[in-house]
């Protein structure tokens, strides 16, 4: 008997992205968002036959609770072809197969893309937009719409994609968004992070070229020294005992 | 500030801060966000743009990659931009202390982050027998859990952060010794070495993207030089 694999309905698939836009809420080092990705696929599963009380249904969700990771935005592309292929009642070493190999693409495609490439991009246009002198509420409007057209995009085409394609969605991953993108948006978050930072210190500072020029080295030098330090200093930490202190003295000092 | 602004921040900082992992990920978390609201709620968003402006520097460092421990930065800009806000942007001091305590939050967030996950993954062990036999109410109440955690996790710490922008803004500054300008260059040159650090390590990571960061950089100084 062959089962043919309904069509997504609307309703389901707008539940199924709602969903994905908490698939992190039960993250954890066990099975890291693997529940969140059973939570996620629950509204096709009920398509099963027998729906919410079958045995299919228990079995999908069984299978699907367990360890899973990957980049919370393309963690979509697997939610939907592992719904579909529970749906089409694909062998279950087959599903634990996939689910086993797409963690690493859909993780390290995923960072790539977007921690490397999309948010740092979006960081700097909003502080050139802040040191060129924008309102607030541009600097923020900027960023967070900008940054949302790519996510809320990238999680709807990848639910989409996933579904679609099932377990051969892998093809999908090597499309030029995934093996270009990331290198180009790299190189455009470097024009745009070299010309933001030194305009964005004028912007907060207020000071004249001169002064931002002498922060701008003695930052330099900072970043030097953090580089030097191999990774095993973060910057972020160093900054804030050094601050510390700073704020101590200044107030100590007669 | 009255009751009803420290309410709205705790507020404001709570949502960003699920927003970190937990609910959305839209960046509303992102320090030049949530700074700029939490400096609105006390009637100077300019001002708050500024210190999330440069506590994005630091955010710049830290990417949310998988597992990876990093700092909370929805609480820590609303802590940084209440702090720069209640200080007063023209006072010495008033920067370098917002964002001692917004990095000090981020800090705690970034604990507080590993206690919420190992606290899930104590429940997933206690459902691990509902969960293996396909129980949705297990998988719903897990999720939910881990929801309603975080949200009490980003309250906590949002509210720590924002006792202690009060705090250390009436008890440091009056003390406060060092002129304006020297004060607001330590925290710049802080965000500039690590947003420096930050792009120049990704540029490194991509072939010719150091000659893109030269060229981003030049026009930056152009552009500067003729303002």
């Amino acid at each position: 008997m062959t089962f043919t694999v309904p069509p997504l309905p609307l309703r389901t698939r707008l539940l199924m992205l709602a969903r994905l836009l908490t698939i992190q809420g039960s993250y954890n080092y066990e099975t890291m968002i693997g529940n969140g990705v059973a939570f996620a696929m629950e509204p096709a599963l009920r398509m099963l036959p027998g729906g919410r009380n079958g045995d299919a249904y228990r079995a999908a969700m069984a299978r699907e609770s367990r360890y899973f990771n990957a980049h919370p935005y393309l963690a979509a592309v697997a939610v939907g072809a592992l719904a579909r292929a529970e749906l089409a009642f694909e062998d279950p070493e087959r599903i634990e197969r996939f689910r086993t190999a797409a963690c690493g693409p859909l993780g390290s495609v995923g960072d790539r893309l977007i921690w490397a490439g999309w948010l740092p991009f979006c960081s700097f246009l909003a502080l050139l937009a802040f040191g060129l002198g924008a309102s607030p509420a541009t600097v923020v409007g900027l960023f967070l719409v900008t940054y949302n057209v790519g996510h809320v995009s990238l999680r709807a085409w990848a639910l989409d994609v996933g579904w679609r394609t099932g377990l051969s969605c892998g093809a999908a991953l090597g499309g030029p968004l995934f093996r270009h993108g990331p290198a180009l948006l790299t190189r455009a978050g470097a024009v745009v992070g070299g010309l933001a930072v030194p305009v964005a210190v004028a912007g907060a500072s207020g000071a004249r070229p001169f002064g931002v020029l002498l922060i701008g080295a003695v930052g330099a030098a900072g970043a030097v020294a953090l580089a030097a330090s191999g990774g095993r200093v973060q910057g972020w930490r160093a900054a804030l005992v050094l601050l510390t202190i700073g704020c101590v003295a200044a107030v100590a000092i007669p | 500030m009255g009751y009803g602004e420290v309410l709205l921040l705790v507020v404001i900082g709570t949502l960003c801060s699920l927003d970190t992992v937990s609910v959305g990920q839209t960046m509303i978390s992102r320090p030049i966000v949530s700074a700029t609201l939490a400096g609105t709620v006390l009637g100077s968003a300019e001002a708050g743009v500024v210190a999330g402006a440069v506590m994005e520097l630091f955010a710049l460092e830290t990417m949310p990659f998988g597992a990876s421990r990093y700092p909370e930065w929805g609480s820590a800009g609303v802590t940084a931009g209440a702090a720069y806000v209640l200080g007063g942007a023209d006072t010495a001091g008033a920067l370098p202390l917002a964002v001692t305590c917004g990095l000090a939050v981020a800090g705690l967030g970034s604990a507080s982050m590993v206690w919420h996950r190992r606290a899930i993954g104590r429940l997933a062990g206690a459902l691990r027998e509902p969960l293996a036999t396909g129980s949705a109410v297990a998988v719903a109440r897990l999720h939910v859990s881990g929801i309603a955690a975080d949200l009490w996790r980003g309250m906590a710490v949002t509210a720590i952060g924002v006792g202690l922008a009060i705090v250390a803004t009436r008890v440091v500054l009056p003390a406060w010794r060092v002129p304006f300008g020297p004060s607001m260059a330590w925290a710049l040159i802080a965000a500039v070495a690590v947003g420096a650090f930050a792009v120049a390590r990704s540029a490194r990571s991509v072939p010719q993207a150091r000659w893109y960061l030269a060229a981003g950089l030049m026009a930056g100084l152009l552009l500067l030089g003729r303002r």
